[in-house]
């Protein structure tokens, strides 16, 4: 009997425990951003493109919905695809979905974030915030690097960061 | 029965017709990029009328005379341009070509957008050796024609429009034959030494 009462607790600590972690993690911290960088070419660019790889911590699917900043008249994902010779760019409507314990890499040739009309003048080496909205944890800010293509000092840089 | 016979023989040769025509416009038209034939002759337009980024015109004499290396692209390409004319320019170093011996040059897709001014921007950022070129859409159509190259305009959600486009990069022996593409993400290895055969 007694050794019964005893599995009960431990159990119940158990749930207890892992629904609090649970809890905690809802507060956005789930998600974890490395290598956030807006690449530009030159200081005329009217476009840029975002790198970013998002790492879910979660027990749960997430899904990266959309995207938004203020240097920028238009934000959006993108996915670039080559095909039989031929570069293609579109839009993705349907959202990037991360799976639990998995990353997803926003990077050069496959997804990517599209900042269109640039209504700021981005410098090599600052940093720039971008919104990111998900379809659990809701907008979440984080920094990304401004990096040069054509400056290959700017584009080896890279940084791995946590934004709540 | 004999009028059936040759009835359903008809339409067996009209069906089969359809195919190969369908097979013939998919590979010329639909997808020209995949048609690449080392060595053919590149027989550009005598009237074609274009302008490189500091104005000077630019005819189909400009492309003979020097190895020719060829790159179509556009100022608004966020990603693959300006990392292939980066490409390019590391590799010339790597080759060690001198801009006399060479002709590169980086031909707009975009002519509505990529104006001599803008182009003239743009081209800043990369090597003093490349060469932007653009003109109206009727002449730079005459160049894509003689490369098969392939440039479709594809609208965005903000009136704006981005344009999908052969990513190769061209090139064109002093004899206006082709020599040889480097297609995009190929190994900066392979690229080197393809460009250093072209030019040896």
């Amino acid at each position: 009997m007694w050794l019964y009462k005893k599995s009960y607790l431990f159990l119940f600590l158990v749930f207890a425990l892992s629904s609090l972690s649970s809890m905690d993690l809802k507060a956005n911290e789930h998600l974890v951003f490395k290598k956030s960088v807006v690449n530009i070419t030159g200081m005329h660019a009217k476009v840029a493109a975002g790198y970013v790889s998002i790492e879910n911590l979660g027990t749960w699917d997430e899904v990266l919905l959309s995207v938004k900043s203020d240097f920028a008249q238009t934000s959006e994902i993108h996915e670039m695809k080559h095909v039989n010779g031929i570069m293609k760019m579109r839009k993705v409507t349907s959202g990037i979905i991360i799976k639990p314990n998995n990353t997803v890499h926003l990077e050069k040739g496959g997804f990517h974030l599209m900042f269109m009309k640039l209504s700021k003048h981005l410098s090599p080496n600052d940093f720039v915030s971008v919104d990111l909205e998900f379809r659990n944890a809701g907008w979440i800010t984080t920094n990304f690097l401004v990096s040069d293509l054509h400056n290959k000092s700017g584009s080896s840089h890279s940084h791995s960061h946590q934004d709540q | 029965m004999s009028s059936d016979l040759s009835k359903s023989r008809s339409l067996l040769i009209l069906f089969a017709s359809a195919i190969f025509f369908a097979s013939v416009f998919v590979v010329l038209i639909v997808q020209p990029s995949t048609l690449i034939n080392l060595s053919k002759k590149i027989n550009l337009d005598p009237t074609l009328t274009l302008h490189d980024h500091n104005g000077n015109l630019v005819n189909s004499e400009y492309f003979r005379g020097k190895p020719l290396v060829l790159f179509f692209g556009f100022t608004h390409c966020p990603e693959i341009c300006p990392t292939t004319l980066n490409d390019i320019s590391i590799w010339l170093d790597e080759v060690g070509t001198i801009t006399e011996k060479i002709n590169i040059n980086f031909v707009t897709v975009d002519p509505e957008r990529d104006t001599v001014e803008e182009l003239n921007k743009y081209i800043d950022n990369f090597s003093s050796q490349i060469v932007g070129i653009t003109g109206t859409q009727i002449e730079l159509n005459k160049l894509f024609s003689a490369f098969g190259v392939y440039a479709q305009k594809v609208p965005l959600d903000d009136n704006s429009y981005t344009v999908d486009h052969s990513s190769s990069i061209y090139l064109v022996d002093i004899n206006g034959r082709l020599f040889d593409i480097i297609s995009f993400g190929e190994h900066s290895e392979s690229a080197i030494e393809k460009l250093k055969s072209f030019l040896n």
